[in-house]
């Protein structure tokens, strides 16, 4: 993660809505709309 | 250290680069204090294109020695959203606005251009010419002659300052930024992000979604350097420098070697106030002069 608050976009993750930044979306999200966890 | 860019009177010479601060989402975490001591002289915002983009699968980031790899791409709500939702925020900011755009070919750009030249809200235009022109298939700004034609086109369309944000990766930056002020540019803004590559340490396979992403930071300041040099011996419009700044020494250095304005880019994301410690830090630099400053820059953990 790079900024924390929302700026840099890099923390997304894709769900059924698009892709959700989870520093400020998250960091928890329902599990049903996660489409892919990427592998670690 | 107040300063006059493009005809843009300023505070100070430290702006944000396009894509690193993002003034909507710091005010909501920041709050209104974020606007009583705004760290920037002005705002640059982050790259607008004419369709809403979803950006590149992730993982997005990597990071390198002293520095950042990203391959963000380019995510936005597009023209209509940013001007519906987007403007009226970043209007209310208590410095100019500079809206950064970018096109996949020169119509594009030129309806991004078009729009914004008629809103009073917006000071200036950075034209972002890292991305192919997929009716050419060549990086716009890797070749004096597509950004020559890119310039000529936007040119006519607007009275507003026009910044050519310049790629590093070109054969030669300064010939592009000749060719930008000889199609009408009022000014160069660089560098922007070198291609780089991360690989997955267990499979070998390309790390970021983008597989390549814009390598940033520390990493990147001494090209910065080099480079703004060799554009200010080419060049007579103003130049905005950029890469890798982190303290008042840094953005000094680039003013020296040539820049009008110097932006501060990945240093925010670790310290979202960074702008305003290195103006600050630039303000003292200048009283006390920089021979008798202290050699070794502030240095952050990237330093």
């Amino acid at each position: 993660m790079a900024c924390g608050y929302g700026a840099c976009f890099g923390c997304v993750v894709p769900t059924r809505d698009g892709y959700l930044r989870l520093c400020v979306d998250g960091p928890v999200l329902e599990a049903a709309m996660v489409e892919a966890v990427p592998a670690a | 250290v107040s300063t006059t860019f493009c005809g843009i009177e300023l505070e100070h010479p430290i702006v944000n680069a396009s894509g690193t601060f993002d003034a909507i989402a710091a005010h909501r975490a920041f709050g209104d204090a974020l606007l009583e001591r705004f760290p920037f002289a002005a705002f640059v915002s982050k790259t607008v294109t004419e369709a809403p983009r979803q950006g590149n699968p992730p993982p997005r980031l990597w990071e390198a020695p002293a520095g950042l790899i990203n391959s963000i791409g380019l995510p936005n709500k597009g023209l209509a959203g940013y001007l519906a939702n987007d403007l009226p925020l970043l209007a209310r900011l208590p410095v100019p606005l500079i809206v950064n755009v970018m096109g996949f070919t020169r119509d594009q750009v030129a309806t991004l251009v078009a729009a914004f030249a008629e809103r009073d809200e917006v000071a200036a235009l950075e034209l972002n010419v890292s991305c192919p022109n997929v009716e050419s298939g060549l990086v716009m700004g890797a070749d004096p002659d597509e950004t020559a034609a890119l310039v000529r086109r936007a040119r006519p369309l607007t009275t507003k300052p026009l910044i050519v944000k310049l790629t590093p990766n070109a054969a030669e930056p300064a010939a592009v930024a000749l060719a930008a002020q000889e199609a009408g540019a009022d000014a160069v803004s660089l560098i922007n992000t070198l291609k780089g590559m991360a690989l997955h340490p267990r499979t070998g396979e390309p790390w970021l979604g983008g597989r390549t992403g814009g390598v940033s930071g520390p990493a990147i300041r001494a090209v910065a350097l080099a480079q703004v040099a060799d554009v200010a011996a080419r060049v007579e419009i103003p130049i905005v420098g950029m890469g890798g700044v982190v303290s008042g020494r840094d953005a000094d250095a680039l003013l020296q070697a040539g820049a009008t304005l110097v932006a501060v880019g990945t240093e925010s994301f670790r310290d979202p106030l960074a702008g305003a410690r290195v103006a600050a830090e630039l303000r003292k630099l200048r009283a006390i002069g920089a021979a008798d400053a202290p050699v070794a820059a502030p240095a952050g953990p990237l330093g």
